[in-house]
């Protein structure tokens, strides 16, 4: 028989496993080559599964203890394009402080706690999934970051990285706008921590970054690329919650003056993209960045200009990021859910359909609150109604701290040097 | 192997237990390594495939035959994958290793998956039994892993 890709394995495991055998089906005795086993079986199972397995013998132990990283990227990438696995990652808040998150699978209808804490951390700011860690943040009574945590949902590791130091100016600490923004570098495979302190003027403006797996906060000097108003750029950035990671960059939508504010993660430096021309017109509004069929894009909703009502949405993506080559792909919102609920939360799932979160105050809102998440297919032009499980009594869920998500088994092991926090529920 | 003939080029494949099927040409070719072999122009007339057994073989035509026709809209597709594999895990195993041989990925890909899919919720007993493994942890040091992952266990299929 041929052999694929038994080069990427351990000889070890090779010796002591050449093949595997199944018997008890229904008599046959089939042996299943190891390689199969491991990087076409293993890599589509779900993180649990794969912790659970590490006690099914020594080799898979010493497979599965997340020391290969070809095994973790092919994995991700497997769970990333599979049809049938989207969820969602949503915070929860229950009595005394106590607070969880949990990861929901949309299609099964099924949720699983991936860790409670009780700190004065706030869950429902947690950041976009980067390969399936997450961060989130404290911040203190003086507008400080207290505490920076990365974690690991589906391991349910979590570990909290140093205080990043503050700006001082002639020895008093500066009342700041504080931020930080979590992305990756896929050339360097790096994780970075971007950390904006923001006072009234740009200029005094401070940026710290922490790369996972080193030990302190670095400060840099990028400078921003042109000021708004009267220079308070860098301010709006720490107040705007919805960054995207892309292509090693993060980037925020400043609708107001139709760009796209870049940081690049590697170089970090800032730079801009100009949103589509077509779209620069008064009744566009830019509502949301977003990550589409693997593209960065921005959904435009279009109003009818004598009286302003809601026509349709179009989604622009970057084609070609290098030449910044704009695509339109537009569709309409079925009229039940008027554009005053389209307005809300949205987020687009890997798959290109494009989740809705309701936002509970309003009166449409409140008569369907079984049906608090939808999920719109600008394919089928249809609204799917997502069950969210009900949680214990006392428990309630943040809906707007709730994120697309995408399992990892990326141990936080490899990024600090004592061994990262352990929950038990 | 270039040939300009207009009527329909026919393979002969050899099963190993010597039972011959006459496919189409376009069909058999999506197969990388039957592709391969004609390439190389080292398949003579009979192309014997030593690995696979006749009960296997008329399954992966089945396979193929939808594949190569592109009239089949894509959810058709994925509705005939999945009524595909819905079968006894000892038949996937046996379709997996054809697969693997005669270098077919995308049903290598649904065959796997639907292993991982039946594999999902059952316990390491479960998956020892299946893949026939030898438990070489001792006891104390089978207990420390589970042990490590204790919420792992929750909600396992019972065998």
């Amino acid at each position: 028989m041929k052999s694929r890709r038994m080069g990427n394995l351990p000889m070890k495991i090779l010796e002591k496993h050449g093949r595997a055998l199944a018997d008890h089906d229904y008599g046959l005795r089939i042996w299943i080559p190891v390689d199969i086993i491991f990087h076409d079986i293993l890599t589509r199972l779900p993180v649990k599964s794969l912790l659970r397995f590490q006690c099914v013998c020594k080799s898979w132990c010493c497979f599965l203890s997340r020391n290969d990283p070809s095994f973790i990227d092919l994995h991700l990438s497997r769970s990333w394009s599979r049809h049938d696995d989207t969820k969602l990652l949503i915070s929860a808040h229950g009595s005394k402080l106590r607070q969880c998150l949990l990861i929901v699978d949309l299609e099964g209808g099924k949720f699983t706690q991936a860790l409670t804490v009780t700190n004065e951390a706030n869950l429902s700011d947690i950041s976009e999934n980067i390969n399936g860690l997450v961060c989130w943040q404290h911040v203190g009574l003086t507008c400080r970051i207290e505490s920076t945590y990365i974690c690991n949902p589906s391991t349910r590791e979590f570990m909290k990285l140093p205080k990043v130091p503050q700006i001082k100016s002639g020895g008093c600490i500066i009342s700041a706008h504080v931020s930080n923004h979590f992305g990756f570098v896929p050339s360097s495979k790096e994780f970075k921590v971007l950390n904006i302190q923001a006072t009234e003027r740009d200029s005094e403006t401070v940026f710290w970054i922490f790369t996972l797996g080193g030990n302190s906060w670095r400060q840099i000097y990028p400078g921003l690329p042109f000021t708004i108003g009267v220079g308070k750029l860098a301010m709006w950035l720490t107040y705007s919650k919805k960054c995207v990671c892309f292509n090693g960059a993060l980037h925020w939508l400043l609708g107001a003056m139709k760009v796209i504010v870049v940081f690049g993660l590697r170089d970090e430096k800032f730079h801009l993209i100009l949103l589509p021309v077509n779209c620069r017109y008064a009744c566009a509004i830019p509502n949301r960045i977003v990550l589409l069929h693997g593209h960065l894009g921005v959904l435009f909703n279009i109003y009818d200009n004598s009286n302003f009502k809601y026509k349709r949405t179009e989604v622009w993506t970057l084609e070609d990021y290098q030449n910044k080559i704009w695509m339109k792909d537009s569709f309409t919102i079925s009229s039940i859910y008027s554009c005053k609920l389209w307005a809300g939360i949205i987020w687009p799932i890997p798959k290109g359909k494009i989740l809705r979160i309701l936002n509970s105050s309003s009166e449409e809102d409140a008569a369907m609150d079984e049906h608090r998440v939808l999920w719109y297919d600008p394919e089928q032009n249809s609204f799917l109604k997502v069950q969210i499980p009900k949680l214990d009594e006392g428990w309630q869920l943040d809906i707007h701290g709730s994120v697309s998500y995408t399992e990892t088994l990326q141990p936080l092991l490899s990024f600090s040097a004592k061994p990262p926090e352990k929950l038990v529920n | 192997m270039a040939t300009t003939t207009t009527e329909t080029k026919m393979l002969t494949l050899c099963t190993s237990d010597k039972q011959q099927f006459q496919i189409e040409e376009t069909i058999a070719l999506q197969a990388v390594t039957i592709r391969n072999m004609v390439e190389d122009e080292c398949a003579s007339n009979v192309i014997p495939l030593p690995n696979v057994n006749s009960k296997i073989m008329i399954q992966i035509i089945e396979y193929l035959k939808k594949h190569v026709d592109s009239s089949v809209s894509k959810e058709d597709m994925e509705k005939f994958d999945s009524a595909f594999v819905e079968k006894k895990l000892s038949e996937i195993f046996d379709i997996i290793l054809a697969a693997n041989y005669l270098n077919i990925k995308n049903l290598l890909d649904i065959c796997c998956q639907r292993v991982a899919d039946v594999m999902k919720n059952k316990s390491p007993e479960w998956v020892r039994r299946t893949f026939n493994i030898v438990n070489d942890f001792t006891a104390e040091e089978e207990a420390k892993i589970r042990k490590e992952h204790e919420w792992a266990f929750e909600g396992v299929d019972e065998d």
